[in-house]
């Protein structure tokens, strides 16, 4: 389970990139990010970041009824939300670069090894 | 609210019809905390088709509320109603204005009322009717106690332990002494008279401005 707090930053561009592969809707897209290894997460986190995508500008909604059940609100990117996912993918590119980066420097490194008591205690 | 606005209420209702006893009650309370936000009653209609919707796709998964919305539904209002636009300060005035024009019309059918029952008994001076300090007082003390109370019990629709909250009786206290210092303290003193017609008229136009306000905001 990733951490709400670092999912944060990125869950918006990642809905983007939900949305751009075709228009669909809140509990799609809460199976979609289940799926691709997000956890579980609830309609009710989606839905006020789809709010925005819409205030933005970046998503529009369409009501459709569904084949079961009450009409459900569809969304689809519209051209503005196309460059905002193509600026997301390379901004979170450049970002998952300097972080690998970052990581696999540091790793092995004294300082995040976990350090025995004796060490600690300076001995 | 206007004709579009009503016609989503209705059509909301009618969807809420169709939820569990047990989500139904949530989602009132959810209702409830959204109406006291500072959007249109258009935008919480908007919102509150798209959670109902939401959950009621989940009831027919089998799941619950919380599973769909999540535990914390104030956390969620908050997150909504973050992202719905605002109210601009003119709709603010004229939702104001019309809500105004609608509960001092209502209190002046009441005040006709008694007046006409005044009248019967053998009281007052057919067809004048009498405008007392006190009636004022009244008037501002049931304004302000109803306004405070709704405000507060939507503001908290989510507490537990709202029926404790010493808010409601303060509330219930201060109602209760304007009504006497309007009724008995304050009723020899007569600001003016009308005439009973002029009172009919009053009242027909305070309603005639709340539905042409009405019909202006969402």
């Amino acid at each position: 389970m990733i951490p709400s707090q670092m999912l944060k930053g990125t869950l918006e561009g990642c809905i983007l990139a939900v949305i751009g592969r075709k228009e669909t809707y809140g509990y799609e897209i809460s199976q979609q990010l289940e799926y691709y290894g997000f956890g579980k997460i609830a309609e009710g986190t989606i839905y006020p970041l789809l709010l925005r995508l819409e205030k933005n500008g970046l998503a529009e909604a369409v009501y459709r009824q569904s084949e079961v059940g009450p009409q459900r609100k569809y969304y689809r990117l519209t051209a503005a939300g196309e460059q905002e996912l193509a600026l997301f993918v390379r901004n979170y590119r450049a970002l998952s670069r300097a972080v690998d980066n970052l990581l696999q420097e540091t790793k092995g490194d004294a300082v995040y090894e976990p350090q025995d008591k004796e060490t600690v205690a300076g001995k | 609210m206007n004709r579009k606005t009503k016609k989503l209420l209705q059509e909301n209702n009618l969807l809420e019809g169709q939820l569990t006893p047990e989500n139904n009650r949530t989602m009132t309370d959810l209702i409830v905390y959204l109406r006291a936000s500072n959007t249109t009653a258009y935008q919480q209609e908007c919102v509150r088709r798209d959670i109902t919707e939401m959950v009621l796709e989940g009831q027919r998964r089998g799941e619950t509320m919380e599973a769909v919305i999540g535990e914390d539904y104030k956390a969620f209002c908050d997150a909504v109603l973050s992202e719905v636009p605002k109210r601009t300060a003119g709709q603010r005035i004229l939702s104001a204005l019309g809500c105004g024009c609608l509960y001092v019309d209502v209190l002046a059918v009441i005040w006709l009322a008694f007046g006409a029952i005044g009248w019967l008994l053998g009281e007052g001076t057919y067809p004048w009717l009498t405008v007392t300090a006190g009636n004022l007082v009244a008037l501002a003390a049931i304004l302000a106690a109803s306004i405070g109370l709704v405000e507060y019990i939507c503001k908290n629709a989510f507490d537990e332990n709202l029926g404790k909250s010493k808010v409601i009786p303060i509330l219930l206290v201060l109602l209760v002494a304007g009504l006497v210092a309007g009724s008995v303290l304050l009723r020899g003193i007569v600001l003016f008279r009308m005439h009973f017609l002029l009172a009919l008229g009053l009242i027909a136009a305070l309603y005639g401005a709340h539905k042409a306000l009405e019909e202006k905001v969402d």
